[in-house]
């Protein structure tokens, strides 16, 4: 069967609220950034909030897809003694496939996208073939669903040691206000995540881990914008 | 070596000067405060007189510029611009 990962029955409405929350919180750092461009018309907010918005639309292709999967028609078969389950193919199932797909490759690039403007970086002849790496990479996570969360957990690493790199730059202290806390909480959560082959529990860890970064990230937002 | 301010960092300059003079200051005052040429100040000066972010008033025959709610909203919003791209380092 095609899935997501495997959710515990009792977690599938709980995960997808999670999901709901982390699109708000990225879609507000992302208008955020949004409005900053307007005011500046600077390249370095607008795509700072492009990757954010992607991020957040990433996860809006995870919740509808969690809701395909979730409502996909199971029935249990007796033959000879032996029960065996049969998931139905319906006519959304290749929905299914293309909202994983987008799911995962938004995700890659919203995350390569912030770790691009965060690094500063003018190298433009590169980001094709990154981006086509990334598209590689999400078509073989149909195939090992680890890919995509290494991916992403190395994306999530590198912009970790960029801010470790800047606030050591400018000596700053690691507290919650900054939000190198909450990008390595989202980077070990996607190490978590690709730990699912071992017990279906590792999702729900893995999720509410990657809650905690977001409601970080909720938490910094909030003290810059609403102080 | 100083980095070179930008155009927005000039404007925020001059806004906060006339902010931190209780929201009124005479154009001298200001060409000193925000480290100005008497020539940019005038460039800068029309450009926010003509957006109503501050404007020209005579008190006691003396001209001072005064920082209208639409300036203030915008010193608001540029040192929340300031702190935003602090924490996220961009």
């Amino acid at each position: 069967m095609y899935q997501l990962g495997i959710t515990p029955d009792w977690f599938q409405e709980i995960d997808t609220l999670f999901e709901a929350i982390s699109i708000l919180v990225t879609f507000f750092i992302g208008l955020t950034a949004y409005k900053f461009y307007k005011l500046t018309t600077e390249e370095k907010y607008k795509w700072f909030s492009v990757s954010f918005l992607l991020i957040s639309l990433s996860y809006f292709f995870k919740i509808l897809t969690n809701f395909f999967v979730y409502n996909e028609e199971q029935v249990r078969h007796t033959l000879e003694g032996y029960t065996y389950v049969v998931n139905y193919v319906h006519e959304y199932y290749y929905l299914e496939i293309f909202g994983t797909l987008a799911f995962r490759f938004l995700m890659l690039v919203g995350l390569f996208g912030l770790y691009y403007i965060i690094t500063k970086s003018q190298d433009k002849k590169s980001i094709p073939l990154v981006l086509f790496l990334l598209f590689f990479t999400t078509i073989f996570s149909n195939v090992q669903y680890f890919a995509f969360h290494l991916t992403a957990a190395l994306l999530l690493g590198l912009i970790v040691w960029q801010y470790y790199e800047l606030c050591r730059q400018q000596k700053k202290t690691f507290t919650f206000c900054n939000p190198i806390v909450a990008f390595s909480i989202l980077f070990v959560s996607q190490i978590i995540f690709s730990l699912l082959f071992l017990t279906p529990k590792v999702y729900v860890i893995a999720e509410i881990v990657q809650l905690f970064g977001f409601l970080l990230l909720l938490y910094n937002y909030v003290r810059l914008v609403w102080k | 070596m100083n980095k070179r301010r930008s155009r927005l960092d000039i404007i925020a300059d001059m806004l906060t000067s006339i902010q931190d003079k209780g929201g009124k200051i005479k154009p001298t005052h200001l060409m000193y405060k925000a480290n100005l040429s008497h020539n940019l100040l005038q460039s800068y000066l029309e450009e926010l007189i003509h957006k109503n972010m501050v404007k020209e008033m005579d008190i006691n025959n003396y001209k001072y510029l005064i920082i209208t709610d639409k300036g203030l909203e915008l010193v608001q919003n540029l040192k929340k611009m300031k702190d935003f791209q602090d924490t996220f380092g961009i």
